[in-house]
């Protein structure tokens, strides 16, 4: 079809269907360099070798890993112990290797690491835990000792206990596992009361790797190699207790021979059963949540009662699997874990199902928040800005046109009306 | 179909809009052309707003190994800017390239690694050429790429006992290098690739002679054979790998495939 120039045309048409042709090549070819230019940022922050699609780790989803504080072979981690977030949601990090506590960004940036106070550095410190006040409550077994330490690393109140293996501390309490049992203490590391000792029976335990404390002040206990679960009320007296699975701990010497006695109430093969619970913590929905070393899962328990709820993860070296997770710790404002994969030689920063506690829509929101989907709220406030700006010019302009108009047309009507009265007199 | 818009026709708004009183000028007086000009700025403005945005967020900050192929990947890369001469390091590195799917840069890598370095006991750096060819779907490239390599690794360990002493004693001691192992492990799958399953069970067999235990290529092997047609072999294959894997789903899909119970 031939392009119709009428005589009539007017010079402003042409240059308008001009400007229109134009700016729709110069909109194509802006949109394929953005496209291109998306597609160039989503590359440089997909990590590579992500896990494969095809792996079931039971709804759990992989979030990152962190490996060392760099590239250097020397500065990787070996035999993660504990990694546990602060309330900014930096990791503070410890292994079986360095004799440090290291500080990582929430995106795995390593930030710093220190010894303890250069008069009493720490030897081996293991499982740790941040209390409300933000310092940091750290386990040395083969010192027996707490120790207190700001972030700076400075001493804070550091205190003696038997061979402590776990830590878990709140407003008013700090709670510690050790072998033989847990303990209650006040703040300042002065016993509430103590709970235990070592054994198979009712009130025995064989290393607590695991206590939590849930926002009503309930005590939550993992007995490792009794292979049992309980819960606690803020004065030592007991919630209820649970048989996870076959106890550890079942082979003794009987008349010179060694001989494994199972308890009677050992869940064998089913699929709650654990095989050795170790560090243990509560999520934002109340749940326990605890890192089986030998079934490398994660397993998740009803607090009310602890009663089973599901198992995440699997047995293996790719990302989002585990091999020997010794601990896990929970931060509420990332709804994310944090799990020492030990074998593995890292801490992977995982997800499972639920944990939120909240309305699936806000925590997926909140989730997307915490990942590279950030970089995109201010342009998206700015996009909100500038429609709700469009908006109010638009309808304000419409007032003062609808104003104008209605100026107009009682102008009209004043003469109408004028004419009328003057037709009126004349008759 | 038209080749051309419809033509502009002059209409009476059209006429009016470019008024020199208007305060657009040009081509700006054309409400179109104004809302394709906001939204090219919209784009432009709101890309950089993202982008200046990520910076700011940390989003664009490199915060080191994410996942175990970038930690290796970086690992191998930091000994050997540290100047390893080891040919193992190096293939390694080769190895993390070519799983995140660097086939170019790990074909730099060797080509360096080539140029600087001994690999002739390991055949450390044809090795790894088998795995970037097997990785770029060149398969008849990757098997004989494979073949020199055990051809190098067994011609050098024969010359190591034939020298004597102590070197001779290492050789008896230590076998062929695990390399051997692993170009029959490239050689099977590349052969699997090709269709050709009595050759890739034969790899598998080579390489299952020297680790008997290894569960995931009885797996392999066991699949293979039910390809080539032999169930009772591949029964017997998957059999034993479930004895280290009770759980296994590939073993337990390839045994309920030839309609045996586990």
């Amino acid at each position: 079809m031939s392009r119709t120039t009428r005589p009539e045309e007017s010079a402003a048409a042409v240059r308008s269907r001009r400007g229109r042709r134009t700016l729709t090549v110069i909109l194509i070819l802006l949109l394929l360099t953005l496209a291109l230019a998306v597609n160039l940022l989503v590359r440089l922050i997909t990590p590579a070798g992500l896990p494969g699609r095809d792996a079931d780790l039971g709804g759990l989803e992989w979030v990152r890993s962190i490996y060392g504080m760099s590239d250097a072979p020397e500065d990787q981690l070996s035999r993660a112990q504990a990694a546990v977030p602060d309330s900014g949601g930096q990791l503070w990090v410890t292994d079986g290797e360095q004799g440090t506590i290291m500080r990582f960004t929430p995106d795995g940036q390593f930030q710093d690491s220190f010894s303890g106070p250069a008069d009493a550095p720490l030897l081996t410190p293991s499982r740790m835990a941040f209390g409300p006040d933000g310092l940091l409550y750290v386990c040395e077994t083969t010192s027996d000792a707490i120790r207190v330490l700001d972030r700076g690393g400075n001493e804070a109140g550091s205190f003696n206990i038997p061979e402590p293996v776990s830590v878990a501390v709140s407003d008013d309490r700090i709670v510690v596992g050790a072998v033989a049992g847990f303990a209650i203490l006040d703040k300042q590391g002065q016993p509430i009361k103590i709970v235990g000792s070592r054994g198979k029976g009712e009130q025995e335990f064989d290393y607590v790797h695991g206590v939590a404390i849930g926002e009503d002040g309930s005590i939550y206990v993992a007995d490792s190699f009794n292979n049992r679960l309980s819960a606690w009320d803020g004065d030592g007296n007991r919630l209820w207790m649970v048989r996870t699975g076959k106890p550890a701990n079942g082979a003794e010497m009987i008349d010179g021979k060694l001989t494994v006695t199972d308890a009677p109430d050992a869940e064998e093969g089913t699929e709650s059963g654990l095989q050795l619970p170790l560090g243990m913590t509560l999520d934002s929905a109340g749940r326990i949540v605890v890192a089986d070393m030998f079934d490398c899962t994660l397993a998740v328990f009803n607090a009310e009662d602890g009663s089973f709820v599901g198992k995440y993860g699997a047995e293996g070296e790719d990302d989002g699997e585990f091999f020997y997770p010794v601990s896990v710790s929970y931060d509420p404002g990332r709804d994310w874990f944090a799990v020492a994969d030990s074998i593995n030689n890292r801490v992977q920063i995982v997800r499972i199902p639920g944990s939120s506690g909240g309305a699936e829509p806000v925590s997926a929101v909140r989730r997307a928040l915490t990942g590279p989907l950030r970089a995109c709220v201010p342009p998206l406030v700015l996009l909100i800005v500038v429609l709700a700006v469009t908006l109010v010019v638009r309808s304000r302009r419409a007032r003062a046109a609808g104003q104008k108009s209605l100026n107009d047309s009682s102008g009209n009507s004043d003469f109408d009306n004028a004419v009328a009265y003057t037709d009126r007199e004349s008759l | 179909m038209s080749d051309a818009g419809p033509p502009v026709e002059p209409t009476p708004q059209r006429e009016r809009a470019p008024q020199p009183s208007s305060q657009y000028t040009g081509i700006f007086r054309d409400k179109v052309v104004r809302v394709m000009a906001y939204v090219a700025a919209g784009l432009v403005i709101a890309f950089l707003v993202t982008v200046v945005s990520a910076l700011f967020t940390g989003v664009l900050v490199p915060s080191g190994p994410r996942t175990v192929a970038e930690k290796d990947m970086a690992v191998a890369a930091a000994a050997i800017e540290a100047g390893s001469t080891d040919a193992a390091v190096w293939g390694r590195y080769v190895a993390t390239l070519i799983a995140v799917e660097q086939y170019s840069r790990a074909q730099g890598v060797i080509d360096d690694a080539r140029a600087s370095l001994d690999d002739s006991a390991t055949a450390e750096f044809t090795i790894a050429e088998a795995r970037l060819h097997y990785a770029r779907g060149r398969y008849e490239d990757a098997v004989e790429a494979a073949d020199a390599a055990q051809k190098q690794i067994s011609e050098q360990h024969e010359a190591a006992l034939a020298g004597g002493g102590e070197r001779a004693r290492i050789a008896r001691l230590g076998g062929l290098h695990a390399n051997h192992a692993a170009a029959a492990l490239i050689k099977a799958y590349s052969y699997e690739a090709l269709g050709e399953w009595g050759k890739a069970i034969e790899q598998f067999d080579a390489y299952l002679e020297s680790t008997p235990s290894a569960a995931d290529i009885l797996i392999d092997r066991g699949l293979a054979k039910i390809e080539a047609g032999d169930t009772p072999g591949a029964e017997a294959d998957l059999r034993s790998a479930l004895a280290f894997l009770p759980d296994d789903r590939e073993a337990l899909d390839g045994l309920a495939s030839i309609g045996v119970t586990p």
